[in-house]
């Protein structure tokens, strides 16, 4: 299996890298957390915000924009073309299931932004005064654990609603509500913290925060011991239900499914 | 007058061709309640720690809001069809036969198509517009309505200006399918009145990219706040810009040498 993945990986890192104009825009237009960023300097200006000062924003802006970049998911577009257009068909006459090739292509793309606009995100990071992360390995672990997860959620999330194209054709309006969701619930438009005290209780049991703001959380040291193995918890229940979702759709979807043309 | 008769012939037929996908409707519907949602939900947040923001109150913010939505319905319903087909048609060699139709080739290849269901988020802009004045207990008077509609009007001719200069470029750089994503980032921008900014991007968004002639101007002017002599900028910008787009696109269509040729 770690082999058919290292081909997979290397198949996918070639494709990527013919795209890479593309890939750039795509990269750069990722701006409203910055714009967030803005509203909310400009805003802390008058006064620290809850105990959010203007370098407070900075520091949770820029690790948003870093697990953003890390956990950004697009397998929904992909799905939704194969099966509308008849694509899966020959896919699935391969040896290995496609979920494994839109994962490789993924993990290809994370690579890729490793080495590209993270070292970017880093510097701006030690280059603004006064913004500075813990360094202790306890609170990194649980920041790259956390990360990882909630690439896992947003990916299962994504392939799920796109296995909705079995049935319905307008799945990525679907996946469009979910994203809108997340930029509501997952701490785009304001650190979670900030909400008022209803929208906040709402946004805890929610998906949407583990699949973008708790990993920054994390990373700030913003949640006390005990409540961060609570949070990981919600967060790995979470990856579970979906993972379920996924499976349960792929199944009952791939006896539905009879190709265009067929 | 023969062009407004072919917008309406255009018009009707996207309407029959969209009348089929009704499901689309519902769709947008909901997607245009979500992100509206989105923002007020955002402004909500501000205000539960401040009473103003970039001294605009909630309401007033709201107004802003409703702007924005109503040019984003806009750009989903009339401008983004037609850039995606014009780039797509430009890549295959197709654009020929929009040239040698007997009708001006910016006007055609422009306004050809409109996603109706798309107009959901303008409906809604306008709907959030209203209730914001209703609970501003706003009643604007006339002079600020219509220097509001002269906003509106300046701030439409913009935005349409600005896009077309970005489908012109498609002649040079042929795979530039994902431009628009960079437009919409910068748009994004337009959800908040241009004051909540730094000072250093209220210039950008005044005068580089004037997202806030499209947003945040239009509600200034119903609240009275904006003066006269900014309406005559805006219709000097929409002037300016529109000239430049109608320019910039001649010198592009006399450029071009089809596919493959």
């Amino acid at each position: 299996m770690l082999h058919k993945y290292w081909v997979l990986l290397k198949v996918n890192w070639s494709l990527l890298l013919e795209y890479r104009a593309g890939m750039i825009i795509w990269v750069l237009a990722n701006t409203l957390p910055l714009v967030m960023l803005a509203v909310w300097i400009s805003i802390a200006d008058a006064g620290p915000v809850g105990n959010y000062g203007a370098a407070e924003f900075t520091a949770y802006y820029l690790a948003l924009l870093l697990v953003r970049q890390m956990t950004s998911v697009w397998v929904a577009w992909e799905l939704d073309y194969d099966i509308r257009l008849g694509e899966l068909s020959p896919k699935l006459l391969r040896p290995i299931d496609p979920i494994h090739n839109h994962l490789a292509l993924h993990l290809a793309d994370k690579i890729f932004r490793l080495f590209t606009v993270v070292p970017l995100i880093l510097l701006a990071a030690a280059v603004v005064p006064g913004v500075a992360y813990p360094t202790d390995p306890v609170t990194v672990a649980l920041f790259l654990v956390s990360t990882a997860c909630a690439l896992a959620i947003r990916f299962m999330m994504q392939y799920s609603v796109g296995l909705l194209s079995f049935w319905i054709t307008q799945s990525l309006a679907i996946n469009e509500m979910l994203y809108a969701g997340m930029v509501m619930f997952g701490g785009v438009i304001a650190p979670l913290e900030l909400f008022p005290p209803g929208a906040a209780r709402l946004a805890a049991v929610l998906p949407f925060r583990y699949m973008l703001s708790l990993p920054v959380e994390l990373l700030l040291g913003r949640l006390a011991g005990p409540e961060r193995l609570a949070a990981l918890g919600i967060q790995i229940l979470w990856l579970g239900v979906f993972i379920a979702i996924y499976r349960l759709l792929w199944r009952i979807g791939l006896k539905h499914y009879s190709a265009v043309g067929a | 007058m023969r062009y407004l008769r072919l917008l309406s012939i255009f018009y009707r037929n996207s309407l029959y061709t969209e009348m089929e996908y009704r499901a689309n409707f519902i769709a947008n519907f909901f997607m245009s309640a979500f992100w509206l949602a989105f923002a007020i939900l955002g402004l909500h947040v501000f205000f539960y720690h401040r009473d103003q923001i970039g001294a605009w109150g909630y309401y007033e913010a709201m107004l802003v809001v409703g702007f924005y939505s109503l040019f984003n319905g806009l750009i989903e319903a009339l401008l983004q069809p037609n850039l995606s087909r014009v780039i797509e048609q430009i890549r295959m060699g197709t654009f020929d036969f929009v040239l040698i139709k007997p009708v001006n080739s910016q006007f055609m290849a422009s306004l050809r198509h409109l996603s109706i269901w798309k107009l959901a988020d303008v409906a809604m802009g306008l709907g959030i517009c209203v209730y914001a004045m209703v609970r501003l207990g706003l009643v604007p008077s006339m002079g600020d309505l219509i220097a509001g509609a002269g906003f509106v009007l300046c701030g439409a001719v913009i935005l349409y200006s600005i896009w077309l200069m970005m489908v012109t470029s498609a002649f040079w750089f042929v795979r530039i399918d994902n431009i628009s994503e960079l437009f919409t980032a910068i748009y994004e921008t337009g959800r908040f009145p241009v004051s909540v900014y730094p000072s250093w991007m209220r210039g950008v968004l005044t005068f580089v990219v004037p997202i806030a002639f499209i947003t945040t101007f239009p509600a200034a002017a119903l609240l009275g706040r904006a003066k006269v002599p900014l309406l005559w900028v805006a219709l000097l910008l929409a002037a300016g810009l529109f000239c430049g787009c109608v320019c910039f696109w001649r010198y592009a269509v006399k450029r071009y040498s089809s596919a493959s040729s």
